[in-house]
């Protein structure tokens, strides 16, 4: 009898046995991609298991998945080196310092990396490379690229970094010389920063400004309030179109650079991706 | 024997009612990403009634305003397999989530699927979530017919059809605005209920070709050109975008205070 009443206790409880690995569910909401419900309850594991390096990890992956970025790293700083976690966690971490803005900060953590094998010590080269390019780096990026085509599994995202320095040395535009060239004729400074439809806006404009303060001059005179006030308007488009080419060729530099600044980072982060998947 | 047997049921239902109990009292004390949280864990471990945890879960999700997650929650439902006492409220869940969702052609679609497969189970409250998705979709005749039915089979005496005379409402044309602006600049604001800045636009316009004819009459070709013809072209195109604009906020206003009668009606008599 009392052997049975075990039998039926076991059978019973056999709901709750199916429990007892304490991350099960929360690699189930991970799994369906449930983050808030994820960070809710892996802080209420840590809050019991405060050590517990899986729990830890899978909460800064949440807010990871989330982009809330400064808080996977909280997360992931309490992880020890002992776990068999500690290697993947480094490159999240310095890949999330860099995605931060922090490259310095990311460079330091991917230098401390110690690699378990030709793969992770093949990504570590290439995340450093990544980080020198964000930090227009090129003598530094070009030491790294020598350690690059040991891995084809990451010869795609290598390729892409060397077309990228190929691209950030390029010879930039100069804001000064779209100033002189739009002192020198209306709108060839914004031609020259790229902006074509405002640069022949601007040609129009002040061609149409031009004209009228010539009309007023030769039918009034150089004193008549018709000359003056076209003139001004004329003088203040230039003046301010002047200026206006220089910022366009900042502008326009900055968006490019942006562009490829984010092509690096999406070319970083693939390769944490697919070597830990 | 018997006595065992009912101490193991005991503790089964003891283990199995805990979870449950703990997301339900998460839930009444306002908790609401806890609840969600927990009832996701008795979904996780299995426990029958899957569907019914999921509508809760769904409930936590609304009251945060997480109207599509609540929706993501009630998809994971199998409407065709969900017991008979959940049916209708799944379809009424659903229908009212894609209505907060600012999805009324959905929740209309939902109601109609509820009403051909279960109408029997069809209620009064699908049928007010059918008025309000009816009139976010802005079809007002149909949302008063609706109203009228619901009041006829369901409602007590005493109501009143806040859209009664929906009908008679002149909505604006964008189209009819931009045209009259073109023939007559300034119109287009007037027939969009804006008759000042009609006026407005209309002097702007005059003003522009008065300057224009002006300074072609005093030899000046490129001021009356330019800046005359110019600052004519500005104000006419201007004047016309302007009065399709203002088409579309007379016509939301319009919308708004018909939403607002609708909305005012339910809430008093709620009261």
């Amino acid at each position: 009898m009392k052997l049975l009443f075990f039998l039926l206790l076991v059978i019973s409880l056999s709901g709750r046995a199916q429990t007892s690995d304490a991350n099960a569910f929360l690699r189930y909401l991970m799994a369906k991609r449930f983050f808030d419900e994820a960070i809710l309850e892996a802080n209420r594991l840590t809050k019991h298991q405060p050590e517990n390096d899986t729990t830890l990890f899978l909460l800064g992956l949440a807010h990871y998945e989330k982009k809330d970025l400064k808080w996977s790293l909280a997360a992931w700083d309490n992880i020890p080196p002992a776990s068999p976690l500690f290697l993947q966690t480094q490159f999240l971490k310095g890949f999330s310092q860099t995605f931060l803005g922090h490259p310095n900060e990311g460079w330091e953590i991917f230098q401390r990396i110690v690699p378990h094998d030709s793969l992770s010590a093949a990504l570590r080269t290439l995340e450093m490379a990544g980080v020198e390019l964000l930090r227009h780096d090129f003598p530094a990026f070009h030491q790294q690229a020598d350690g690059f085509g040991r891995i084809s599994v990451l010869k795609k995202q290598e390729d892409n970094l060397m077309a990228y320095a190929g691209l950030l040395q390029k010879k930039r535009r100069k804001p000064w010389k779209a100033g002189v060239l739009q002192l020198a004729l209306p709108g060839a400074g914004y031609y020259y920063a790229g902006y074509k439809g405002h640069a022949i806006y601007n040609l129009l404009l002040s061609t149409l400004l031009g004209l009228q303060a010539w009309e007023g001059y030769r039918k009034r005179g150089p004193e008549s309030v018709r000359f003056i006030g076209y003139a001004s308007a004329f003088a203040v488009l230039h003046i301010a179109s002047v200026w206006g080419s220089t910022l366009a060729v900042k502008m326009r530099r900055e968006e490019r650079e942006k562009t490829i600044h984010d092509q690096i980072l999406i070319d970083m982060h693939i390769p944490i991706r697919t070597v830990f998947r | 024997m018997i006595r065992y047997l009912l101490i193991c049921i005991f503790l089964f239902a003891l283990f199995s009612g805990n979870a449950q109990h703990r997301a339900d009292s998460l839930f009444r004390a306002g908790d609401f990403g806890g609840a969600q949280l927990e009832y996701e864990r008795l979904v996780f471990e299995g426990k029958p009634p899957v569907s019914l945890w999921l509508l809760r879960k769904a409930y936590s999700q609304k009251a945060q305003q997480q109207y599509e997650h609540a929706l993501a929650s009630l998809k994971r439902i199998n409407l065709y397999e969900a017991p008979d006492s959940l049916t209708a409220k799944l379809f009424y869940e659903t229908a009212l989530l894609h209505y907060l969702n600012h999805q009324p052609d959905l929740a209309l679609g939902v109601i109609q699927e509820w009403r051909y497969l279960h109408p029997a189970a069809f209620s009064s409250a699908g049928k007010v979530v059918e008025i309000f998705a009816l009139a976010e979709n802005q079809q007002w005749v149909e949302a008063k017919n609706a109203f009228d039915d619901w009041a006829r089979s369901y409602a007590a005496d005493g109501w009143v059809n806040p859209l009664a005379g929906v009908e008679k409402v002149r909505w604006k044309k964008r189209r009819t605005a931009e045209t009259l602006s073109f023939l007559l600049p300034g119109s287009g604001q007037w027939y969009a209920g804006s008759p000042g800045r009609g006026v407005v636009s209309a002097g702007l316009n005059g003003g522009a070709v008065l300057f224009a004819i002006h300074q072609f009459s005093n030899g000046f070709f490129f001021a009356g050109a330019y800046t005359g013809v110019g600052l004519f072209y500005l104000f006419y195109w201007g004047g016309a975008r302007y009065a399709v604009k203002l088409a579309e906020l007379k016509n939301q206003r319009q919308q708004h205070e018909l939403m607002q009668a609708l909305h005012t009606a339910f809430r008093q008599k709620k009261e």
